[in-house]
């Protein structure tokens, strides 16, 4: 069966050298400035056989016209309108936004919501010059993409486009993979989605066949005419060799066809000779969710971590009211490590803003582990916030019976996986069967909203056999029959099963193989439980899914290069000064027999720290090996701590909070300067790099801290300081200022208006000790 | 002239991860050479090193450049070559983990990649004299934007000119940040007489009588 693609255009740049654009201007000003001339080129692609005209608005957003003599706003609606008059209605004409500029955030400085509000503003300007439709392209950042969709879908009811530029490792620069990208714009709904750029077709056709499995919805394909020739620099492809390599696109029913850098009207007319495609058939898609850098396909079992969640957690929770996100990234990267697939993230607790928290704890997450999140709430706010900065497609967990019609919106709109727990207020269902009716009731309520019955996963119930026996079966039961039935996904929430009951990892490790065994495939457990990781490996081997054992094994035959632990009884300071984190522990252990906890810290720990630091100032030891030493001495801490907040004390000798300031985002130093004040006891609030001046003020204010710790490293960044400081003055909150960095002084310090100057984390230490105590 | 092609096998020598870690010649134990070894590997096996550059032809590019220390090359010059490189984004990730995980690790990989970035430069300067060598041309030191006298905010003109954020994936933050950070851009003059004038050290600069950091007894590190 056949069909018609549609044509797209080619390299505008190029083309508006050739019309004599100068080195250095920008393409939108001088088509702006010379409409003549840039109507001419749109002119020859649509005379040359385009049916869709990009408008020359590729780079015109606030960020990126600041220094220019027009405004962004003009530039967009002078092109756009040179556009249309070009095309007479013979095409249609798109409005082109391509990347912002600047690197998203976390590892660079645009924040998703400053991101959302640039792409709105340009969105709004196309939608008045009436555009047929928005494109973005040559994105490289998903995350970005993402931003970019929601406002589109936001503020306009034109069609969107995506296309994204990847290298021929299958990954765009910040790494976001090709399944990553079809999967979550598939499930964002866009109208259509691709690649540009960066590569030739030939180059570009695994990719295609890669998106291909994720999604069946109409594929863009606009490369470049081939790959620059080394020794001229130019693009490699005549336009008769480019239309030959487009021809397998046409074979596989691609839709949309279209030339970038190095093409020409040339290009176009060739590969508008002959439009016909295949018509392709709707294919069963592939499913799962992701990061924008790790697929997690739902084709075997998945391992959920859970230890993201307050519920039962002292240290948690205290994590939570003192806003440690460093806490809570420990988990996350403790949980990856250990082998989960998702993490879920539950931030609900009383007296917490539960949305903003959510907020924080995601974007947190997804600056150390690229694991797709599932978004634990029962909060619709919560789940909203949540879906909208999670760089991927995350799972909600949960619906059940009755927060339906709430709930599932938000899944449909963020293209979200959700999880469907088969009870209601009439109380926990007592059978498997009651329990498989909820399923179908949820199931077909979910198809209702138009979400795809694989994106379902049904939860039947775990209750404790201590208190419930019969229970674990119709759970086992309810699940088999959802499986043969529905043949939905089937999820479990194991840990429960064992509540009260000595060796608890043996009950669940059994639950949860039999649970397998009924179909249950997303097994939410404690990864860091080594015994219930063992049982899902055994399992994948046993039913074939680890196809020859060869993951079971190599978990097994992997040698443990573990020290031996030395049999010494080494004391707190010999482990310190020598850095054995292992021995610190031990000797702690060891002296708490004798000794109380505050004992142990002042008499032993700080002793232990001041001599370091003693060697230190002295040259006898240097950095690597202070470091050690904190670390060593932060897991006798850790023993301490542990051991006090299960008592309900507080050991804090003062809180202090630390920031590396607004635009700047080097805070290795500010990291080191945060370990060794924690182990001389002080409580640390670190907000983190780039942190706006507003932010440190109102943390201050808000947990009562009057020792502020701010660090910058460029001389760029040293006037955020200045504002810092004279922000936190102005607002009358009494406060010490100490701050750090390569590129102050003492004097340029007092000169800003701080306290004083630390010169590395030594002396901040000396410093608190001076003004806390 | 147009294909000055770069092969990037590097080694990340102990010595200098040492330098970048203030070593003076205190006593190391076996322990923490273990641990500086295991993350040079580490920084080895995740970098993805990539590269652009532009060369210009100074008779006829008319190219405006800030400092005196630049103009007097150019003045001497017949070509100024001006690149951009990188280590990429995993490397940056990997030592943002590691300060949340372990912060000393954090430390030695982010004196490890402070190194390789250096080999790397090392590297682009020795392959760029040998490829003008058989046309007797010379090849100066390497001068980056932030040093001596030639003005940081140059930078965010040196990536547009190279338009790194769409040939490398590296970006510049309003505040001058290259990103991802571990990152150099910067110039080579190429001339058809030797360069006597060396731009490394305090000793060779523009201002040294007049440095702020100098003053206060620090460098700016070229």
């Amino acid at each position: 069966m056949e069909t018609k693609c549609l044509i797209l255009d080619g390299a505008l740049g190029t083309e508006l050298q050739k019309k004599g654009l100068p080195l250095g201007q920008r393409p939108e000003v001088f088509g702006y400035e010379n409409p003549d001339l840039l109507k001419q080129i749109h002119e020859s692609y649509i005379e040359s056989g385009s049916d869709i005209i990009y408008a020359n608005t590729f780079g015109l957003n606030r960020k990126k016209c600041k220094n220019l003599n027009y405004t962004f706003e003009e530039l967009i609606r002078g092109n756009i309108k040179i556009a249309k008059e070009a095309s007479l209605n013979r095409a249609k004409v798109a409005l082109d936004i391509g990347p912002i500029g600047e690197l998203m955030e976390p590892f660079g400085t645009l924040s998703f919501e400053e991101a959302y509000d640039i792409f709105k503003e340009i969105i709004q300007i196309g939608v008045q010059c009436e555009v047929d439709l928005i494109i973005f392209e040559t994105m490289s950042d998903l995350y970005e993409v993402k931003a970019g969709v929601l406002a589109a879908k936001e503020n306009c009811d034109l069609p969107i486009w995506v296309t994204m530029s990847f290298e021929k490792n299958g990954r765009t620069f910040t790494g976001t993979e090709v399944s990553c990208m079809a999967n979550v714009l598939d499930s964002l709904d866009v109208d259509a989605l691709g690649i540009n750029c960066s590569l030739g077709p030939e180059e570009i056709v695994p990719f295609i066949q890669e998106i291909q499995q994720w999604t069946n919805k109409p594929i863009i394909v606009k490369p470049n005419a081939g790959l620059p020739d080394p020794a001229t620099n130019l693009y490699s492809l005549s336009s008769k060799d480019f239309n030959a390599q487009m021809q397998v696109f046409k074979d596989s029913g691609i839709q949309y066809l279209g030339g970038c850098c190095g093409t020409t009207p040339e290009f176009i007319k060739e590969l508008s000779k002959d439009k016909t495609i295949l018509k392709k058939e709707t294919r069963k898609k592939k499913y799962g969710v992701c990061s924008s850098s790790r697929m997690c396909e739902f084709n075997t079992v998945r391992v959920i971590g859970e230890r993201i969640n307050p519920t039962g957690k002292k240290r948690f929770v205290q994590a939570l009211l003192d806003h440690d996100l460093n806490y809570i990234m420990e988990q996350a990267i403790a949980q990856q490590e250990a082998g989960a697939d998702i993490l879920d993230v539950n931030v609900g607790y009383p007296g917490i803003d539960e949305a903003a928290m959510m907020v924080d704890v995601i974007k947190a997450i997804q600056s150390v582990v690229d694991l797709p999140i599932q978004i634990d709430s029962s909060n619709p706010e919560a789940i909203e916030a949540g879906c909208r900065v999670c760089n991927g497609k995350p799972i909600v967990n949960s619906v059940n019976g009755d927060n339906l019609d709430e709930i599932l919106p938000i899944v449909k709109k963020y293209g979200a996986s959700v999880i469907g727990l088969t009870l209601d207020k009439s109380g926990l269902p007592e059978n498997a069967m009651k329990r498989f009716e909820m399923a179908k009731k949820i199931y077909n309520k979910v198809l209702e909203y138009g979400i795809e019955s694989d994106n379902l996963l049904i939860d039947c119930l775990t209750l404790t056999i201590s208190a419930q026996q019969d229970q674990a079966f119709e759970t086992l039961k309810a699940i088999e029959m959802v499986k043969n039935h529905l043949h939905l996904h089937c999820v479990l929430g194991v840990s429960n099963i064992s509540f009260g009951l000595p060796q608890r990892n043996q009950i669940i490790s059994s639950f949860l193989t039999q649970a397998m065994y009924c179909g249950m495939d997303f097994a939410i457990i404690n990864p860091n439980s080594s015994e219930i990781m063992n049982s899902i490996y055994a399992y994948k081997a046993i039913s074939g899914q680890d196809k020859n054992c060869q993951n079971y094994i190599e978990r097994f035959a992997q040698v443990k290069n573990e020290k031996l632990p030395l049999s010494s009884n080494m004391d707190i300071e010999s482990s310190v000064l020598k850095g054995l984190k292992e021995e610190c522990k031990k000797a702690t252990l060891k002296a708490l027999e004798t000794m109380d906890e505050m004992d142990v810290i002042n008499h032993q720990l700080i002793p232990a720290l001041d001599k370091v630091g003693d060697l230190y100032e002295k040259n006898i030891l240097f950095l690597p090996q202070l470091m050690n030493a904190a670390t060593a001495a932060c897991a006798g801490f850790d023993v301490i701590k542990d051991r006090i907040s299960k008592k309900g004390m507080n050991i804090s000798k003062g809180k202090i909070l630390l920031a590396t300031v607004e635009g700047d985002i080097h805070d290795i130093g500010k990291n080191i300067v945060r370990v060794v004040l924690e182990n001389y006891g002080y409580q640390v609030i670190d907000l983190g790099k780039d942190v706006p001046v507003e932010k440190v003020v109102f943390t201050a204010i808000e947990k009562d801290i009057h020792f502020i710790g701010l660090s910058a490293l460029m001389t760029t960044t040293v006037q955020s300081m200045k504002r810092t400081i004279e922000a936190l003055r102005q607002s009358g909150h009494p406060c010490t200022i100490v701050v750090g960095g390569a590129v102050l002084t003492e004097e340029y310090a007092l000169e800003i208006g701080a306290d004083y100057y630390a010169k590395d984390a030594k002396q901040s230490a000396d410093i608190a000790k001076k003004v806390l105590g | 002239m147009y294909n000055i092609s770069m092969t990037f096998k590097i080694n990340i020598p102990i010595q200098q991860v040492l330098y970048y870690l203030g070593y003076k010649d205190q006593k190391l134990d076996s322990h923490l050479l273990d641990d500086i070894n295991s993350c040079i590997q580490i920084v080895l096996e995740n970098m993805d090193i990539k590269y652009t550059y532009k060369l210009f032809d100074l008779k006829k590019d008319a190219l405006q450049i800030p400092g005196k220390t630049i103009q007097e090359l150019m003045d001497q010059s017949t070509f100024l070559f001006v690149f951009a490189v990188t280590l990429g984004h995993k490397v940056d990730r990997i030592v943002y983990q590691n300060q949340i995980k372990d912060v000393s690790k954090a430390l030695l990989l982010d004196a490890c990649c402070n190194a390789a970035i250096e080999q790397v430069c090392d590297l682009i300067e020795s392959q760029l004299i040998d490829y003008y060598q058989k046309d007797h041309l010379f090849v100066s030191d390497r001068f980056s934007p932030g040093y001596g006298d030639f003005p940081l905010n140059y930078q965010s003109t040196l990536c547009q000119i190279l338009d790194t954020s769409r040939k490398i994936g590296l970006h510049i933050s309003d505040h001058l940040i290259l990103i991802p950070k571990k990152s150099v851009t910067a110039v080579c003059a190429i001339s058809d007489k030797p360069f006597t004038h060396r731009l490394k050290g305090c000793e060779n600069c523009n201002l040294f009588f007049n440095c702020s950091l100098r003053k206060r007894g620090m460098n700016c590190g070229n």
